[in-house]
């Protein structure tokens, strides 16, 4: 589902941030990425999601070669990927629902469809009551619930999450990581990086570690 | 080996989705509604933006109107082109009845009539009033006999009537031949610098439009800035974050248009009862001419045009730029 081989990526101003980086990924897969702040865990997320272009190397998510992808292209291979933020990226100015609604209301889905799904997100993360809240009102629970709703709606085969448990307390983390667990039962990749190690160690999950660049695996669980 | 053959079965489909046409039209009502909606949100700063933009399609708008009005008082003043032939002094009635027999046969002549000395000097003292400098004349008339020639209104080209004076000055008697033409033809050329720097006023009105539309829409953007970066995230296209902002701009243009048609209404407002009292003045029927639906309808146009392309550059700027930068921020 998501190969990465080789993959370099060099920033201008602040050097390497990946370096020969190769990883692969199969359908249905749940991974923790870990590894300290600034280590490059955003950057091959943002890699994987097509944010950016490694500087070399080749990058194949859902069967496609990133690189031979057209610009026009992106935003539709995007609508398969959900992305969970640890600062929400939540639109502070609209409600609940209209969040979470974005990435169907960009597909052009129509009004009943969208509400509809809309509303099954928000109840799988236990938040169908606060759908005409504005996220602001919301604890950062809440609204970490509903930025992970939106990267759901639109039924992605992928799902990235960045810090997703950043701010939250250890109860609220965990039920935010079963929550991805729960999608993963279905079928969905999921890929989290994180630096919270305990959280890492309790899930028994398969594990990427990055350091400096580089990524090697951390931990495999055996075969069930 | 072709791109297809190498990609797995599992591969994500990345055609686009097509719309239906009224889940597309509806769509773009919904833009163009809420576009309205969120200018209404800023009314003063909404209408002032649009007030900008009414006075620079003002400009061009009544220039094309007050050179409407020039041709229309060129093209009465060719309809009724008339000629002055003045004849030598001392010639006897007779002669000139001659001379006017003998222009009636000219093709392009539609009809003459004569003026004799003595009407000509009463027509004077009508005019300039009794003011002791005829009397001191005496018996003596100074004045020629004149043959006022109407041309037919087919003939009356500039071309025509000149070439028509320059005949009808060869014939014995004749002092000279007069005509107004030359003055339409002056008229007309005045028209036609006046036409061409319209459209260059037009021009340059017009790339001031699209700054002040584009530059409105790049400073929304900016404000707008985290709003599109998640709409990208979620898979927005490019047509669909382009969409709010362009008809944001037709609005502008549309309002702008609205304005600088009501700044072009006032101004000939102010000016019709000194143009008719001018005409009146004239002895002419001419009254003002004002903009009919076609060029209302193309003022509104011409400023939603304007408005649609100023906010296109606009944002695809913003999109191109962002593209080969990193675009959205983890």
């Amino acid at each position: 589902m998501i190969q990465l081989i080789d993959v370099h990526k060099r920033y201008s101003n602040t050097g390497d941030a990946l370096r020969a980086v190769s990883l692969d990924i199969g359908q249905g897969e749940f991974v923790f990425l870990t590894g300290h702040s600034g280590a490059g865990k955003s950057t091959l997320l943002r890699i994987i999601a097509l944010l950016e272009r490694p500087t070399q190397g080749q990058v194949l998510v859902g069967g496609h070669n990133a690189s031979k992808l057209k610009a026009k292209q992106i935003p539709y291979f995007r609508r398969h990927v959900g992305m969970v933020f640890q600062n929400h990226r939540l639109l502070m100015d609209r409600s609940v629902f209209d969040n979470v609604a974005l990435p169907l209301v960009v597909t052009g889905l129509g009004h009943q469809e969208t509400a509809r799904r809309v509303r099954a997100a928000l109840d799988k993360v236990g938040l169908l009551k606060k759908e005409r809240a504005v996220p602001i009102t919301l604890s950062g629970g809440e609204q970490q619930r509903v930025g992970i709703a939106r990267a759901v709606v639109g039924r992605p085969s992928v799902l990235l999450a960045d810090e997703p448990t950043g701010n939250l307390d250890p109860q609220l983390s965990r039920e935010i990581v079963s929550l991805f667990s729960d999608f993963n039962q279905v079928g969905v990749t999921v890929l989290i990086a994180t630096h919270d190690v305990a959280l890492v160690n309790r899930m028994r999950q398969r594990t990427l570690v990055i350091q400096e660049g580089e990524v090697w695996e951390g931990y495999f669980p055996e075969p069930a | 080996m072709n791109d297809s053959s190498r990609i797995s079965p599992g591969t994500w489909p990345l055609d686009e989705s097509k719309l239906n046409f009224s889940a597309w039209a509806k769509r773009h009502l919904q833009s163009l509604l809420a576009a309205l909606g969120a200018m209404s949100r800023a009314p003063l700063a909404s209408a002032m933006t649009a007030a900008v933009i009414g006075v620079a399609l003002a400009l061009p708008a009544t220039i094309a109107i007050a050179l409407a009005n020039t041709d229309q008082i060129t093209e009465r003043w060719e309809g009724v082109a008339t000629l002055t032939a003045f004849m030598e002094l001392g010639v006897d009635q007779a002669t000139v009845a001659a001379t006017a027999d003998a222009f009636r046969l000219v093709r392009a002549v539609d009809r003459v009539d004569i003026t004799t000395p003595q009407d000509a000097l009463d027509e004077y003292r009508a005019m300039a009033g009794d003011n002791g400098v005829l009397d001191a004349l005496g018996e003596t008339n100074p004045l020629p006999w004149v043959l006022l020639v109407r041309v037919r209104p087919d003939a009356a080209t500039a071309k025509s009537v000149e070439a028509l004076a320059e005949e009808l000055s060869q014939r014995p008697s004749v002092e000279f031949v007069d005509f107004d033409l030359r003055w339409v033809t002056r008229l007309n050329a005045i028209t036609l610098l006046g036409t061409r720097i319209s459209w260059v006023v037009a021009l340059v009105l017009a790339f001031a439009v699209l700054l002040v539309i584009g530059n409105t829409i790049r400073l929304e953007i900016e404000h707008k800035r985290n709003e599109i970066e998640v709409l990208q995230l979620v898979g927005a296209t490019h047509a669909f974050v382009r969409r709010p902002f362009l008809y944001t701009g037709v609005w502008y243009g549309l309002f702008g248009a609205l304005f600088a048609g009501c700044v072009v209404s006032a101004a000939l407002a102010a000016v019709e009862g000194p143009v008719e009292a001018l005409a009146n003045a004239y002895g002419s029927s001419l009254r003002l001419l004002w903009p009919g639906i076609v060029q209302t309808i193309s003022l509104l146009a011409v400023g939603a045009a304007l408005g649609a392309l100023g906010a296109w550059l606009s944002v695809s700027r913003y999109l191109l730029v962002k593209q080969g930068t990193r675009s959205v921020d983890l």
